[in-house]
């Protein structure tokens, strides 16, 4: 119940981050998608069946307000959470650097796969050239900042942990 | 006659006290001028009385300066708490002489036009960052609903694309899925106001012949029914033929400053829609 009650927070917090604090950035396009953080942080040290869970979740929170049909974001959250959850066991994910690389590999997947949701739905999108530019802009900042704020997510889980909370990692 | 110890102990206490009446009476004589002991006396111990003042009057007014000190920094952090306050105030009266103004404004845009009007707060922008819309804090219980427009007092800013009971959903102009039928205000030009998923859009199917030139302001035609006529949509910004195509490019900077966005009014009654102009709509849509 505690571990919820603090996942809930956190991402409220991401949710408040992505929603209105974003956006008054001076470059708001190169954000780090907070809940593809948090859902690797859950894919790399919880059960793939939480992990899922948590996907679906994140990715219907995202799709709130967008103007999109079906659970695109749900979706790609998944397939997300699916292969980091698998490569966790066979790549060496624990190295920063090889998170780096798995964050700006996914922040990639995202904004491909939501672009070609997008034109498998015939909506519109921006051009190309400037979603490049975005995706490119976006997966760099990712690749750089990600691991830190997977580094400061398992210093909290720790903490979690030295509270009492019951943390079932997929290591144990 | 042996002298005892009590006379003994009495005695001495009388010569001691006849000596300083001595010295006394001899002081009254002579007050200008230090006599030879009283000098002496002077000499010897003032240095010591110098130092001991110092000391003391140094610790004196360490302990004055100390409890002064305090008293100041008490009434520094009353004056900078009151400072800090008279500050906040000052910022709440400059926030409600800003949002006066815009509001104002945002009344004198009301009375412009006929439609009637429903003000509402901006909530959130999207969460993903790849579209162009935003959550306002009026929804169907405010008579909100889907394709209405939103305006702003600089001009139009994008359509109800989903409501709830208390909150809307709004697809901005910038947007790559929002499309406008406009209109060129000097030369009557028609076109498809498109967003291009940033700051910038794009007036489409603007035939390479039709006069269009940088500076023109773009209003929506009215057409299709969702957006009011002469709304100001934006400016065109730049103008490119090119050597071969039917239509030119033509980028429109939207006249709404989308980034400062905190009051927005929605349309509540959209104006009714000829069955002529549902083409039209189809092809903005």
């Amino acid at each position: 119940m505690r571990t919820f009650f603090l996942y809930f927070l956190l991402i409220l917090g991401a949710y408040l981050c992505q929603t209105v604090l974003y956006p008054i950035f001076v470059i708001p396009e190169l954000r780090v998608d907070l809940f593809l953080v948090l859902l690797l942080h859950f894919s790399f040290s919880y059960e793939r069946s939480k992990a899922l869970v948590m996907a679906l979740f994140l990715g219907l929170l995202m799709d709130v307000g967008l103007p999109l049909q079906g659970w695109v974001h749900p979706l790609i959250y998944l397939g997300l959470a699916l292969l980091a959850s698998m490569l966790w066991q066979n790549l060496n994910l624990h190295s920063r650097r090889y998170q780096a690389f798995f964050l700006g590999l996914c922040t990639l997947l995202e904004g491909v796969g939501i672009r070609t949701i997008l034109v498998l739905q015939d909506a519109g999108f921006a051009e190309t050239s400037h979603f490049l530019i975005v995706l490119t802009g976006r997966t760099i900042t990712t690749a750089l900042v990600g691991p830190l704020l997977l580094a400061g997510l398992e210093r909290l889980d720790q903490w979690f942990s030295s509270l009492g909370v019951f943390r079932e990692s997929q290591e144990a | 006659m042996p002298v005892t110890s009590q006379t003994r102990k009495l005695i001495i206490p009388i010569l001691i006290f006849l000596l300083a009446l001595s010295l006394i009476s001899a002081n009254l004589h002579s007050r200008e001028n230090m006599s030879f002991f009283e000098s002496l006396v002077v000499g010897i111990t003032s240095p010591v009385q110098k130092v001991v003042r110092r000391i003391i009057g140094g610790i004196g007014n360490v302990w004055r300066g100390y409890f002064y000190l305090v008293g100041a920094q008490k009434e520094n952090e009353v004056l900078r708490r009151e400072l800090h306050e008279l500050k906040l105030q000052v910022n709440r009266y400059r926030e409600a002489d800003l949002a006066n103004q815009r509001l104002r404004a945002l009344l004198n845009f009301k009375k412009s036009i006929a439609t009637p009007l429903l003000p509402a707060e901006l909530v959130s922008f999207d969460p993903s960052g790849w579209f162009q819309t935003i959550l306002i804090d009026k929804g169907s219980s405010d008579g909100v609903a889907q394709d209405m427009a939103v305006v702003s007092a600089e001009g139009l800013m994008g359509r109800v694309i989903g409501v709830s009971s208390r909150h809307a959903k709004v697809l901005l102009i910038l947007d790559a899925n929002s499309a406008v039928d406009a209109l060129i205000q000097r030369s009557r030009v028609r076109g498809v106001l498109v967003g291009l998923g940033r700051d910038l859009c794009l007036l489409k199917y603007v035939q390479r012949n039709e006069d269009v030139q940088v500076g023109d302001q773009v209003i929506s035609s009215g057409m299709g029914g969702v957006f009011p006529k002469g709304l100001l949509l934006g400016t065109v910004q730049e103008v490119v033929r090119g050597s071969s195509g039917l239509f030119q490019r033509v980028e429109v900077e939207p006249a709404a400053d989308f980034s400062r966005l905190e009051e927005v009014m929605v349309v509540i009654q959209p104006p009714p829609e000829e069955p002529s102009l549902k083409g039209a709509r189809k092809r903005q849509e």
